[in-house]
């Protein structure tokens, strides 16, 4: 009789992890195969970042954000369904991640401008923007419901119907968010000085 | 825009929001338009500059971070057991006051209380491969792909709310109904209609349990339950070694049907 067929997870590597599906990873990882949430994040981390960078503005903010989304994935990994979805599960969790950010720093700000008003103290404002800032800051002035569905359709390059999923919505309902959203990105865009 | 056909608005154009009928014809109207190329060569740099990368997170490597990170995550199970101890000393004390459900094991039609009232009360269950025969299961070896889910709930007081799981020989809980697509959520049994006629339920699972025996409990209850307190009820079963000689759940007002399998290596 040869090993029991269990002690072929621990011999797998990298590269056949990288043939398995999302959901075949999220499994291997239930079963004890840490391996398997490097190759999620491989797959999934550019998404991730840039989705969360379209929505907040601030790479150290977008960043901060991917990572709990990633963390927060990991530690829920034995209630995961395998249902075909995990990028929608994924980008869902980005998103609330983002949306906790923005919360902190509207916080934050609240703070800063009360700390600004006591003479004697003074406090930077804002965030700092990354990259193309006239877009960043045109996208800021968006509503957070258009911004989500902008920032995953062009930061992480989500379906429509991924965007409808993760952010469980109609159909119907992302598509007039978004181009509600860029319409009002344009004008945004328009009124930025040059 | 100088004419009354004439667009301000190319994004939805550009991002295939037109069915191909208005798509053509605007294709057509832009080869004699030249305020509309410009408007669609503006909107197309829009979309452009939405879609670049953004340099400062490019090469961005989150994985070892996330290794150390991932160090310190606590283990969710050892959570669910602290709240599983509490839950269950509350629930113990009411248990023995239910009526025991008796199960033959076959889906719809299941036998219970005294009165018989929930005797139109159960779930079927099929398998579903992709593009193959659809067929129901009954106890015994469970095949490998998708499973479907038929209800029936047509007792004079039937259920609102519907939980299906299965528990496999590795101790893992897998979730059917409701759908556990949110990390940090807790979701409620799903709604259920009343009525004595069988309803699929609107989705196929598929699991990947452990090899060896996977027990499959259908929760009907006239309050949603949370799949946090239904799992720490399963994980104390578990515990203390009792989850394949129980019966049911210690869940209140509820109606319960188990059915056994196997699973193949």
């Amino acid at each position: 009789m040869g090993e029991p067929a269990a002690s072929a997870l621990s011999v797998r590597t990298a590269e056949d992890l990288d043939q398995l599906s999302d959901d075949a990873l999220m499994l291997r990882l239930r079963e004890g195969c840490p391996e398997a949430f490097d190759e999620l994040v491989r797959r999934h981390q550019r998404g991730a970042l840039q989705a969360a960078f379209r929505f907040l503005g601030c790479a150290a903010e977008a960043e901060d954000a991917a990572q709990n989304a990633f963390l927060n994935i990991y530690r829920r990994r034995d209630r995961y369904q395998a249902r075909g979805c995990f990028r929608a599960y994924l980008f869902r969790v980005v998103v609330n991640e983002a949306r906790a950010k923005l919360r902190q720093r509207r916080r934050q700000q609240a703070t800063l401008r009360r700390l600004e008003e006591e003479p004697g103290t003074t406090a930077a404002q804002g965030v700092e923007a990354a990259g193309d800032e006239p877009l960043q800051r045109a996208l800021s002035r968006l509503p957070v419901r258009q911004r989500a569905v902008i920032a995953l359709r062009f930061g992480a390059d989500l379906p429509l119907q991924d965007i409808a999923r993760a952010l469980r919505l109609p159909l119907g309902t992302v598509k007039s968010r978004l181009f509600g959203g860029l319409q009002n990105l344009r004008r945004e865009i328009q009124g930025e000085p040059a | 825009m100088t004419r009354p056909d004439c667009h301000d608005d190319w994004m939805p154009y550009l991002e295939g929001g037109l069915d191909p009928e208005t798509r053509d014809a605007w294709t057509a109207h832009l080869q004699s338009c030249p305020a509309c190329a410009g408007c669609l060569e503006r909107d197309r740099q829009i979309l452009e500059r939405l879609r670049r990368v953004e340099p400062a997170l490019a090469d961005k490597d989150l994985r070892m971070t996330l290794r150390a990170r991932r160090a310190e995550a606590a283990d969710p199970v050892r959570r669910n057991w602290l709240w599983a101890a509490a839950v269950f000393a509350a629930a113990a004390g009411l248990a023995g006051l239910w009526a025991a459900g008796f199960w033959d094991g076959s889906g719809i039609g299941v036998k219970s209380g005294p009165d018989g009232d929930e005797r139109w009360t159960g779930i079927r269950v099929f398998s579903a491969p992709a593009g193959g025969e659809v067929f129901p299961l009954a106890s015994g070896p469970l095949p490998a792909g998708d499973l479907a889910f038929t209800y029936t709930n047509g007792s004079p007081r039937p259920f609102s709310h519907l939980m299906i799981l299965a528990v496999d020989e590795a101790g893992r809980i897998h979730w059917f109904f409701p759908a556990f697509l949110d990390a940090a959520g807790d979701p409620e049994s799903i709604p259920i209609a009343a009525g004595r006629e069988e309803r699929e339920l609107p989705e196929r699972v598929r699991i990947h349990p452990a090899p060896g025996r996977l027990r499959l409990l259908a929760l009907f209850t006239r309050t949603p339950q949370r799949i946090s307190q239904v799992e720490a009820l399963v994980r104390d079963l578990t515990a203390r070694g009792r989850w394949w000689q129980a019966d049911r759940l210690p869940v209140p007002d509820s109606h319960q049907q188990i059915l056994d399998f196997t699973v193949a290596p």
